[in-house]
Parts: C-alpha cells; sequence; structure tokens
C-alpha cells in the first residue's frame, strides 16, 4: 500500500546537510578499505601488511601501578588504562594462546594492582608471570593471580603493610579502613598461592628486616620457600612452562567434545 | 591508596620545578599503539610501544627514538 502522507517522507529523509571539508573522519591508518592510500597520505608509506599476533603475548609491568590519581611525571608508571583493555583482547583474540606477564615493579595503587591481578586470574588462556628485578607491595598480587609464577634468582619481593606515609592515624575508623585494604591484598596472596595466612602475617610485620620499617624482603628462593612463588628460573623457564600449560589446554580442548 | 615501597616524599616531590613535564601522547602507527614525544623539528618520536605482542618490539620502524613520518 502506497503512503500518500507526504509528511512520512519528509521525516524519513535524511536531513541534507553539507558537511565540511575538515569534518571529514579520517579513518584510522591500517584500516579501512583505503587503508593503503590513507597511510600513504599521513605517513608517506604504505601501512604493514595485515599481521596474526603472536601465539603468546607478553605483558610487562613496570614502575609504578597508576590507577585512580595520576603520578607526577618522574615516576614511571604502568597505567591501568592502557593493561585492561589489552587483557581483555588477549583473551578474546583466538590467535592468542597464552600469556607471560614480566614484572619489575615498586608496586603502587592497591585497586589497579588488585584490578590487574584479578584480570589475570580470570584469563580463561594459560598465564605464566616472572618476577625480574623486583615485584614489590601490591607486584605480589599480580605476580601470583597468574596460573604458574616464577622468580628470578636475583629478583625480590618485598612484603609490608600498607600505611599512609607521613600521616597520623586519628581515628580508629582510619586504622580500620587501612586493615581492610590490607586484608584484601593477604587473602588474594592466600588464595591464589600455597602461602599460609599465618606465615604471610608474620612475614609482612616482622621487625629487623627491613631499615626503619617492618615487613621482609624475599629474594629469589625464599618467595619459593615460603610458597609465594612457584619456582626460581629465568625467561627460558617461564616459556617453556608456558607452552606446556598451552599444549595441556590444546589436549583437554581436542578431548572435550563441547569444546571442539 | 598506594601500597608501594617508594617514599610519599619521592614519588610526590616538594617542588616539580626540577622535573620538566614530558610531553606524552599515544597514537596508533603500524597497527600498533606507541606513545610518542615532541622530537626535535617538531616530530613525533616514539617513547615506548604499548604493545603485548613482541613481534612488535622486534620492528625496525617502531624502535623507542624512531621518528614518526611528519603528517
Amino acid at each position: 500500500m502506497p503512503v500518500t502522507d507526504s509528511s512520512f517522507f519528509l521525516q524519513q529523509q535524511p536531513a541534507e546537510q553539507p558537511t565540511p571539508p575538515e569534518a571529514k573522519p579520517v579513518p584510522a591508518p591500517g584500516r579501512g578499505p583505503n587503508a593503503q592510500i590513507d597511510s600513504i597520505v599521513q605517513f608517506g608509506q604504505p601501512a604493514p601488511p595485515p599481521k596474526m599476533p603472536s601465539e603468546i603475548q607478553c605483558l610487562s609491568i613496570v614502575g609504578q601501578i597508576e590507577g585512580h590519581l595520576i603520578l607526577p611525571p618522574n615516576n614511571k608508571t604502568t597505567k591501568y588504562e592502557h593493561v585492561i583493555p589489552q587483557l581483555v583482547a588477549i583473551e578474546q583474540n583466538k590467535n592468542i594462546k597464552g600469556l607471560l606477564v614480566i614484572l619489575n615493579t615498586v608496586g603502587g595503587d592497591i585497586e589497579a594492582g588488585l584490578a590487574i591481578a584479578e584480570m589475570i586470574e580470570s584469563i580463561s588462556k594459560p598465564t605464566v608471570s616472572l618476577v625480574l628485578g623486583g615485584g614489590h607491595s601490591i607486584g605480589a598480587p599480580i605476580a601470583v593471580a597468574a596460573d604458574y609464577s616464577f622468580i628470578a634468582d636475583t629478583a625480590t619481593i618485598t612484603i609490608h603493610p600498607i600505611r599512609l606515609t607521613g600521616f597520623v592515624i586519628g581515628v580508629p575508623q582510619t586504622y580500620e579502613y587501612l586493615d581492610k585494604m590490607q586484608d584484601r591484598v593477604i587473602r588474594f596472596l592466600i588464595e591464589h598461592s600455597r602461602i599460609e595466612e599465618a606465615k604471610l602475617r608474620e612475614l609482612m610485620f616482622r621487625t629487623g628486616d627491613l631499615v626503619q620499617d617492618v615487613g621482609t624482603v624475599l629474594i629469589g628462593k625464599d618467595a619459593v620457600e615460603v610458597g609465594l612463588i612457584d619456582q626460581v628460573g629465568g625467561l627460558k623457564d617461564a616459556l617453556n612452562h608456558l607452552e606446556l600449560l598451552i599444549a595441556q589446554r590444546e589436549k583437554e580442548k581436542s578431548s572435550d567434545p563441547v569444546l571442539v | 591508596m598506594l601500597y608501594t615501597i617508594v617514599p610519599a616524599h619521592v614519588i610526590f616531590p616538594e617542588q616539580y620545578q626540577g622535573v620538566e613535564k614530558q610531553q606524552l601522547w599515544s597514537m596508533q602507527y603500524r597497527g600498533v599503539e606507541v606513545v610518542v614525544q615532541r622530537g626535535a623539528g617538531g616530530q613525533a618520536e616514539i617513547v615506548r610501544l604499548l604493545s603485548t605482542d613482541p613481534n612488535d618490539y622486534l620492528d625496525p620502524m617502531l624502535q623507542p627514538g624512531m621518528t614518526l613520518p611528519a603528517f
């Protein structure tokens, strides 16, 4: 049945607005049908051929873990908003088989650190972590979040209480809040490693190990002996173990009729 | 709230005058997210890659310090 009401057409017609040339969306280079031309126009060279992602992806966490606060420029940081989408991409890309997490961090934001740790823990693909140099404070939950964790012989993990440096705790509630934050970290560590809660608390509040502070520095095999990290090793060991986990996963998949 | 071994006065110095603010921004280049700064001649210079793909770090065009072609 023909529509006779002309107002219907007026409504359906898209408003003809001349778009100013500068408002034209510039496609990101390397994407879209004219990717090559766009790349030559923008960069003076053709875009590289589309590539397959490497089967093993590597996430390096360095410096301070930056979360809700932008830290002053003297700090080298790993930003939460960069890491989280990368982890999502790794989880959803079918060509990616496993993730290697390399840590050399002094700690940082509790919530950002725990968020990254929870993301690594809940990825369905095999994950292996390797602590090089240092995996201090909130770096420890990220190290134990992986399916299997390695620490280099000379690398250290500092376990210490959460505190507000230079801040006098005025009210009991502040103390309770700190205590709750600390419990979140402790709970994550004991749930994702072999360490006992009593042992972890003892290490955290030990005196005499750190200058002017309470806590413990675990060097290489110490971290394995207390059960926090699975094995002392380097890059070769970490990659070999990751490949082993990937092979196991592939075998499980092929024998599971639901997943085939 | 920070949980770190670095003392607060090191993270937050009393004055930032001594620390020149590094102007960084990130962009897509050769299909990879890169952090760039304004280098000599006002061109973008690669500071760091934001990629988890190890092969990206082998690309000679994506090495830190490389200047991006003007656009």
